[in-house]
């Protein structure tokens, strides 16, 4: 018995450590989580959040359908809804889909245990665990004894806990499905922080790997939207884990594994074609660049090999089929392709506007969605409601492929006219994606737009501030990630490394290292999810730049790749350590100061924080150029210090916009909402 | 590995917490705080409202439009029974704006409303100034008591 057990903790081990590399991979998911979850308030933050929560709901209940609207009171405030023959839809299925399990488990437990008091014992056996992984390493890198660091650990969760408890306050049993779906979104987060990790540390060592992935989830824009559940940190944690195997794929092929190095490159397709599930487009773009870079950079394309991929690419695009075919009939048609009901959208899709997706869409809606309510029994049939009802082209085409004489092979007949629907899609879908491309690259040239976009915002002319009530709030990606100031010295980088190894621009790039093979990659996807957003950019409701939210860990992959900066967190991780520290603390306190000493309102506390986050950024870029080209004149303690700066300034803002400015709903730990009670508000 | 790690003993000790006062278990002596409105009536000692505050002032930073700053009122309540709410309101009807704050409470004590800033659309502010009203009311199922109710001016600084 004994023996059996320990065969399955071995197991466990293995699994764990096939995941998480190792302990401090462990240490750095679990304490990225309890870190996000400090500022985890349960509420909606952006509107469109609200149909994805109706749709979780659903889901969660059996349905693809949205029967229901636990989250809004009106039809009206859910931008992003669809509908199909007189049935209201949501999108995002595959993001849906990764919290449902979640949903069960909350609403299992909440058998057991009151809604507040599982989300406060959730932080607390997070913490726990964190904390006796931090008993190990601790011990390992302080001298501190393990025993003394568990129990004191253990000691403050435990305080925390019991204040938790006795000053719970309640929470509705209807917010558990919000709460999982904001926690699957941490989950996305903090996996995006682990895996940046190991990515990192197939190059470089642990020091590095471990800042990089302390940064992505504390230090950007993805720890601002990691309580937040949109799509934009579930697809950069997709974006990262298939570069990441891309990666090993070509350490396999360096090394003679050939089957190994399939396996990865299968991995690659199957988490590049997942994205699909929760945004088709981002996904093509994702499978299509891996297709160009993974063909012309693997070792082997034998036709067995490409099979494999292939199925790889099918298997990871299945649920995303099946989750089309079952609401629109038509396997290719996206929900975000379906008629909307509320008009009025800037969404990444082809424009392939339907007839009937008109001026008649709201009103049909909303007496689709009372009908939908009133009879809940015949919530099993979406699919066949969907091909059977739908007033829009593919009903149609239906009719027109049977009565074309096929229909005598019943299986053949629909199969083809699932093909010819299929049809439908991609025409415009091809059309669109150059569109996307080539109006990309010309936005380019509109440097004063691009300005608002990567450098200063302030106030934008051409963003409808009105929208949100003249919030001054949208934020550049330098001033949201200032930490990526570093890349000024890229070029510079660059241009060196060209010139010592002119030589081996005369190979196939399946002759690269591994390493220059994923920095291509990485700098392919950097590109490619950068330019086809542009042409939409600046807009509302991006607070930092959300659209470009998959490109955030891709570009910190960036900036740890440049010798200066891993040369300096190798060489002076104390002063990486130090400086970060004393930056977040030293943020926080200047920023509170100034909310409470100059009265600041929200937008003017959001630009402070973007002024401040500027400055970190020269700084940042100053010591990085410097290091860059005159190594011996800069220490490497001052290339630390200068790139924790803009990290910590960073960590500051997105602990205080969860905290204190962005008041959208309860905190979910009553500890942090008494804490935050004595903080100076906007 | 010791099975009886501080760690572990803690995490178990918070498994018998959540049971323990959970709706299977729920010995009636756990009932997390409601934090909504619900019966009750206060009587308030106090109001202070610093009316020379209402201000229309440009923002800082680069934000580039007027803010409708207005200052925080704080409350003195003596006594309370169940559960009642305090209401601060502020309307300036030709700035189309309107602005409150609420806090439900069960205590006696003193409590300060913060409605923050308004940001305003730049063009719609002409005038030197403008003229608003503020209210601060107990309201409970049972009742709803003004305690507070001025006239104030809003003076567009520029």
């Amino acid at each position: 018995m004994t023996r059996h057990i320990d065969s399955l903790g071995n197991r466990g081990r293995a699994v764990a450590r096939r995941v998480f590399g190792d302990r401090y991979g462990v240490a750095l998911w679990l304490g990225l989580l309890v870190a996000v979850s400090l500022y985890w308030r349960v509420g909606i933050f952006i509107a469109d959040t609200y149909t994805t929560a109706n749709t979780l709901a659903a889901v969660a209940d059996g349905h693809l359908n949205i029967v229901e609207t636990p989250y809004s009171l009106t039809l009206g405030s859910q931008p992003g809804l669809h509908h199909v023959g007189g049935e209201l839809y949501g999108r995002n299925y595959g993001q849906v889909a990764l919290a449902v399990p979640l949903v069960w488990t909350f609403r299992a437990l909440s058998v057991v245990a009151a809604p507040r008091l599982l989300l406060l014992g959730l932080w607390s056996g997070l913490a726990l665990a964190f904390v006796s992984q931090i008993g190990t390493l601790g011990n390992r890198h302080t001298g501190a004894s393990r025993r003394a660091i568990l129990l004191g650990g253990s000691a403050v969760v435990a305080a925390l806990f019991l204040v938790g408890v006795s000053s719970a306050t309640a929470l509705s049993d209807s917010a558990l499905a919000l709460a999982a779906f904001q926690f699957s979104t941490m989950l996305a987060a903090a996996t995006t922080g682990l895996v940046l990790y190991r990515l990192v540390g197939l190059w470089h060592g642990r020091p590095v790997a471990l800042a990089t992935g302390v940064a992505v989830g504390l230090a950007s824009s993805v720890g601002f939207w990691a309580s937040l559940p949109k799509r934009h940190v579930l697809v950069a944690a997709l974006l990262l884990t298939t570069v990441y195997a891309f990666a090993r794929s070509r350490i396999a092929y360096r090394d003679d594994r050939f089957r190994r190095a399939l396996a990865f490159r299968a991995a690659a397709y199957l988490t590049a074609s997942l994205v699909t599930w929760t945004h088709a487009f981002e996904g093509f773009f994702l499978v299509a660049t891996l297709g160009v870079v993974d063909l012309a950079t693997a070792r082997r394309n034998a036709l067995s090999d490409l099979l494999v991929v292939g199925c790889a690419l099918l298997v990871g695009s299945l649920p995303m089929l099946l989750t089309n075919y079952l609401i629109s009939g038509n396997p290719a048609k996206p929900p975000r392709l379906l008629p909307r009901v509320d008009g009025a959208n800037a969404e990444f899709v082809p424009d392939t506007t339907f007839s009937d997706a008109g001026a008649s869409g709201g009103s049909d809606a909303g007496t689709g969605g009372s009908d939908g309510s009133g009879g809940s029994g015949g919530t099993g049939s979406d699919g066949s409601s969907g091909s059977e009802t739908g007033g829009d082209s593919s009903a149609g085409d239906t009719g027109a492929a049977s009565s074309d004489g096929i229909g005598d092979v019943p299986v053949l007949g629909s199969l083809l006219a699932v093909v010819d629907r299929i049809g439908d899609v991609i025409g415009p879908a091809m059309a669109f994606v150059p569109a996307a491309l080539l109006g990309g690259f010309e936005s380019l040239t509109d440097l004063d737009r691009m300005s608002h976009v990567f450098l200063r915002s302030g106030h934008i002319p051409s963003v409808r501030y009105h929208l949100n009530g003249y919030a001054i709030i949208e934020l550049t990606m330098l001033e949201s990630v200032p930490v990526l100031g570093a890349l000024a010295a890229a070029p510079i980088h660059g241009v060196r490394l060209l010139r010592r190894r002119a030589s081996d621009l005369g190979h196939l790039p399946s002759q690269y290292s591994p390493r220059a093979q994923t920095d291509l990659f990485v700098a392919a996807l950097a590109v490619v999810f950068t330019v086809i957003y542009l042409e939409r950019l600046p807009l509302y409701s991006q607070l930092t730049v959300r659209y470009l939210l998959p490109t955030v860990p891709l570009l910190l992959y960036g900036v740890a790749r440049l010798p200066a900066v891993n040369g300096a967190a190798r060489d002076a991780t104390r002063w990486l350590v130090g400086g970060y520290a004393a930056s977040t603390l030293g943020g926080i306190a200047l920023c509170l100061a100034a909310v409470a000493g100059l009265d600041l309102a929200l937008g003017e506390a959001v630009q402070f924080h973007a002024l401040l986050n500027l400055a970190g950024a020269a700084v940042c870029a100053a010591v990085v150029v410097g290091g860059t080209v005159a190594p011996d004149r800069v220490p490497s303690r001052v290339v630390a210090v200068g790139v924790a700066l803009p990290a910590g300034l960073t960590t500051a803002f997105v602990a205080l916009s969860g905290l204190s400015y962005f008041q959208y709903g309860p905190h979910a730990l009553d500890v942090v909402r008494i804490a935050v009670e004595y903080l100076p508000a906007v | 590995m010791d099975r009886f790690e501080p760690q572990t003993v803690t995490a178990l000790f918070v498994l018998a917490t959540l049971v323990a006062t959970g709706p299977l278990v729920g010995v009636g002596a756990f009932e997390p705080r409601a934090t909504t409105i619900g019966d009750g009536t206060a009587s308030v000692g106090g109001v202070h409202v610093d009316t020379t505050q209402f201000r229309v002032t440009d923002g800082r930073f680069g934000t580039a439009v007027p803010y409708l700053r207005v200052p925080d009122a704080s409350v003195t309540v003596d006594a309370v029974t169940g559960r009642p709410r305090l209401l601060y309101q502020i309307s300036i009807p030709r700035l189309d704006a309107s602005m409150t704050s609420e806090r439900v409470f069960s205590t006696a004590g003193t409590y300060r409303l913060a409605p923050g800033d308004r940001a305003l659309e730049p063009s719609s502010v002409g005038r030197e100034r403008y003229n608003g009203t503020v209210r601060i009311t107990v309201q409970s199922f049972e009742a709803t008591e003004t305690v507070y109710d001025e006239n104030v001016t809003v003076a567009v600084i520029e």
